[in-house]
């Protein structure tokens, strides 16, 4: 091959990853900016929703989407809006406390399991145990035994959720844990405690946040499909997975009950996942 | 390789272990006492009391947990409060539909996903990939019930080409109103799952492509094609093999919704029904079945592996 033909197909190669760096730096634009706009709305919610979402009005029944209701109303003529803009109160709130939750405790776990091996293998034995049955599975059949409601659709997605981040924290200790500048530390004398919390921590946190917010979509879906299949969030309080699961009764003629909220799902967990994938591509260095 | 099979055997046993762990504390996560609450605030209170009994509810935890799980080994996973029969030949009842409900889903899902994992590979960071991709980031993000859900709107009640819910046996219906209803199902479950398969793929092929003896293959001029099919898919084969297991245990958890979503009396219909009956005996039954086939499935993988490769045998 030419010299310049190889330097030309350098050039293109060159050209093509920083198309692909802008891309992915977009995902992370996009994610962020619908991730934000989402918890916004969460926060909003009570002063945007035009209309009570607990407020029946059985004349005002399954009508379709209009002026007065954009999304149209449900079977009790409660307006779907609202309803909606009140469940994106609660899918963020559960996805937010889940996502700390299982950050701050698979974060310890995972520090401390990869620094003391002993430790590590028990406590990665327990979480193999966990991960062996089907997360939704595993869901489905803790809060419906312990019962349906916003505290214990937490306590469980956060149980299921925290092996993921202490396994991801605990590969990546093991690899710092051998580097030369932790056997330097030690040998100066620098205790445990202050090579796992100022020495290891600072180099392990990065990827584990962009598992975070993995963590946070999937809290998101999970939600929804608890409380779709009604062991979730109990009716009349209002979520994206129990108004679709009122619209699926009414499927042949209220499609905006399943379609909007749907929408609203769809939107709020492919902005998490975006704002993931963007986040680890903008963190690793490699992909410069 | 005895060797190998041996520390394998232990680290099954060992989550196993936990896993029948959790699935006994199960019952014992109801607020208050589990026998009252399985049976209603109206029940008499001998009732309970009989209840209590036949569950072993009265003796100390350590025991009912070694008893409990003398009875599981010797095949009894418990009653139901609910259904007549032993606990084995109810789950058997409903395990059909769910099977074929899976089954059907995971083949078309490896149908969808190898090709287009295969040509995303191939086109990396060109239009193909950047598309395919973004198709399947949409079909991560779009939860299982909700694809059920519309897919329903859009076939049944828009187009009116299949039927909205239910199921049509076998042996009643004829093959083809069987497949007609097990259709929208399967293509559902399917779908979501062919998104995160085609990006497995994607990746597994990706990294063969990086390996030197592609790159030997390619400088020795084997034709594109069979570079792709006989030197990268091959290689690709043992971690696309693995979703492919992981995604049996996957779907059998998803037909779970897809059951509900359709009306298909099977076995996720059963855990649903079971726990607004407040059959938690069931719930219990079925966590452990499925986790125990989970676990299973993984062991055979590994000793697969170590048969395929030796170097995974050796540990390192």
């Amino acid at each position: 091959m030419e010299l310049k033909t190889v330097k030309e197909q350098m050039r293109r190669e060159h050209r093509q990853l920083k198309i692909r760096k802008f891309i992915r730096n977009r995902a992370l634009m996009i994610g962020a900016v619908v991730t934000v706009l989402m918890i916004l709305l969460a926060a909003l919610s009570r002063g945007i929703a035009p209309y009570d979402p607990l407020e029946i009005d059985v004349t005002k029944r399954l009508m379709p989407p209009c002026g007065a209701y954009v999304f149209g109303t449900d079977t009790f003529g409660r307006d779907v809006l609202s309803r909606i803009l009140y469940g994106t109160a609660i899918s963020m709130k559960v996805g937010l406390v889940v996502s700390v939750t299982s950050f701050v405790i698979g974060l310890v776990m995972g520090l401390y399991s990869g620094y003391y091996p002993r430790l590590g293998a028990v406590l990665m034995r327990l979480c193999d145990g966990l991960k062996a049955i089907p997360s939704l599975i595993l869901a489905i059949a803790l809060v419906g035994v312990m019962g349906a409601g916003m505290r214990n659709v937490i306590l469980t997605l956060s149980i299921i959720s925290i092996p993921d981040i202490a396994r991801v924290a605990r590969s990546l200790t093991l690899q710092v844990k051998e580097q030369t500048y932790i056997e330097a530390l030690r040998a100066s004398g620098a205790g445990s405690m202050r090579i796992i919390w100022l020495n290891i921590m600072p180099n392990v946190i990065s990827t584990v946040l962009v598992q975070v917010s993995f963590i946070f979509a999937t809290a998101v879906i999970s939600e929804a499909s608890l409380s779709f299949l009604g062991v979730g969030i109990p009716v009349p309080e209002p979520s994206w997975g129990n108004i679709i699961n009122e619209g699926k009764t009414v499927i042949f003629q209220a499609w905006w009950m399943v379609v909007y909220p749907g929408i609203f799902i769809a939107a709020s967990v492919l902005g998490l996942n975006l704002l993931g994938e963007g986040l680890r591509d903008f963190l690793d260095p490699l992909t410069n | 390789m005895v060797k190998y099979i041996a520390r394998k055997m232990f680290a099954v046993l060992t989550v196993l272990f936990v896993v029948s762990f959790v699935t006994f504390f199960i019952i014992h996560l109801t607020p208050g006492d589990p026998a009252r609450v399985m049976l209603g605030a109206d029940a008499s209170e001998e009732a309970v009391e009989n209840l209590r009994e036949q569950m072993g509810l009265n003796r100390p935890l350590p025991v009912q947990y070694v008893e409990w799980l003398g009875n599981v080994l010797r095949g009894n996973l418990g009653d139901s409060i609910f259904m007549k029969g032993s606990m084995t030949s109810i789950i058997g009842l409903r395990m059909k539909p769910t099977v074929e409900l899976t089954v059907f889903a995971l083949v078309i899902a490896v149908f969808i996903a190898i090709p287009t994992g295969i040509l995303a590979a191939r086109g990396r960071g060109r239009l193909v990939d950047q598309g395919m991709m973004a198709v399947s980031m949409l079909g991560v993000s779009v939860p299982n019930f909700l694809l059920g859900l519309l897919l329903v709107l859009l076939f049944a009640v828009k187009l009116k080409l299949f039927p909205a819910s239910g199921y049509k046996e076998l042996q009643e219906a004829g093959l083809l109103e069987h497949l007609r209803y097990l259709l929208l199902p399967a293509v559902s479950l399917g779908l979501m799952h062919a998104a995160l398969l085609s990006r497995m793929t994607r990746s597994a092929v990706l990294e063969v492509l990086n390996k030197d003896y592609i790159k030997m293959a390619k400088a020795k001029g084997v034709r594109a094609f069979s570079l792709m099919f006989r030197h990268a898919l091959r290689n690709a084969l043992i971690p696309v093999i693995t979703v492919i297991a992981q995604s049996f245990v996957s779907l059998l958890a998803g037909a779970l919704v897809t059951e509900t979503v359709f009306n298909i009396p099977g076995i996720g219909k059963l855990v649903i029904d079971s726990i607004s009956r407040r059959d938690y005996e069931v719930v219990q039954a079925m966590v452990l079945l499925i986790a125990v086939v989970n676990v299973l499935i993984m062991f055979l993988l590994d000793i697969l592996y170590g048969i395929i490769d030796p170097r995974i045998r050796s540990g390192k």
